[in-house]
């Protein structure tokens, strides 16, 4: 699926920020308890920020973003 | 609109070795009404010094650089001058500058402090944080929040009569006082934890059977991520803290190699 939307891109990445910033949190918190880490997000997350970093910080005026919605609903569920 | 000192600093051209700071706060004009001079005082020509003192805020280890234009105290770095800071010239803070290969790795307080070479008369001593006999002590705390003296700087915290009280006790004793303008921003130099980074990817050919090593690498490259967001969101303290983690993870990424 292709998305060409601004706004949505936008939307997406700071929703990006945000599940990354909780998880995070989380992280520190499984480190501080002992807990194992399940590292599977991590990956995906960095595979994600890797993805749209490149894009929000390339020099096309208008973002077409492949898996858009995809990305969107995976963050959506974590 | 009262004066508002804009201390920025060159994120592209800063690292462990020179820090790039400068003043864009400019002159007043009406399309800058919070620079220096006009409806908001504070004339340049007022102006003595540039104090620019950088904390480390792990181990508290404090650098001054003095920009000033007294070419016969060397102690003091004239190049640029104190027009051209003024006119938002680059004024680099070189590791060099403190007899240092570089600044480590570390959340810093970064503050620009402008020396005015108005002197007011006081008395003022050892072991108490109460400056007394100052004339117009209201007015001066309605201008001014940060004072000079004896080379320390302290931070006005109250004004009571003709006594201004401080936020900590007095160091060195002094009859007079200069006021300064002071702003401050928080960095992070983190040279180390990337040169952590690249040399544990880098190796990661070598054992590219270690799932705990790419585990950690991926970990460690999300907080940096995090960090620099956060940096981005001016939540210094957020960022610091992932950049705290990635540290001590980034530390291990030895023991990993094959």
């Amino acid at each position: 699926m292709v998305d060409s939307n601004n706004d949505h891109f936008n939307k997406v990445y700071d929703k990006l920020i945000s599940v990354v910033n909780s998880e995070l949190k989380n992280l520190i918190k499984f480190r501080n308890i002992g807990r194992t880490i399940d590292y599977t997000n991590i990956k995906i997350l960095n595979l994600y920020i890797r993805y749209l970093d490149y894009i929000k910080y390339s020099k096309y005026k208008y973002f077409t973003v492949v898996g858009l919605t995809d990305i969107s609903n995976y963050l959506n569920r974590l | 609109m009262a004066l508002k000192q804009k201390l920025i600093i060159d994120k592209e051209l800063t690292n462990s070795i020179k820090i790039i700071v400068r003043d864009e706060t400019g002159l007043y004009s009406p399309s800058n009404i919070t620079g220096y001079g006009g409806n908001n005082g504070n004339a340049i020509i007022n102006f003595e010094k540039y104090i620019f003192e950088l904390v480390n805020l792990e181990n508290n280890v404090k650098h001054r650089q003095i920009q000033s234009d007294d070419v016969t105290n060397i102690a003091e770095y004239t190049n640029p001058t104190i027009a051209r800071i003024i006119n938002k010239e680059n004024v680099i803070i070189s590791a060099t500058n403190f007899n240092l290969d570089n600044f480590v790795d570390s959340l810093y307080k970064l503050s620009m402090n402008v020396l005015l070479n108005t002197s007011y008369n006081c008395n003022a001593g050892i072991g108490t944080d109460v400056v007394t006999n100052v004339v117009n002590a209201a007015a001066i705390f309605a201008k001014y929040k940060y004072i000079f003296a004896e080379g320390q700087i302290y931070v006005i915290q109250d004004v009571i009569d003709n006594n201004i009280i401080l936020d900590r006790n007095i160091v060195t004793a002094f009859i007079s006082f200069k006021p300064l303008l002071s702003s401050y921003i928080y960095i992070i130099v983190s040279d180390e934890l990337n040169d952590s980074i690249s040399d544990g990817i880098a190796n990661l050919s070598k054992n590219c059977n270690n799932s705990k090593a790419v585990n950690l690498l991926s970990e460690i490259q999300l907080y940096y991520w995090g960090m620099q967001r956060s940096l981005e969101a001016n939540d210094t303290f957020q960022a610091f803290e992932y950049f705290k983690m990635a540290k001590s993870l980034a530390c291990t990424i030895h023991f990993n190699h094959g």
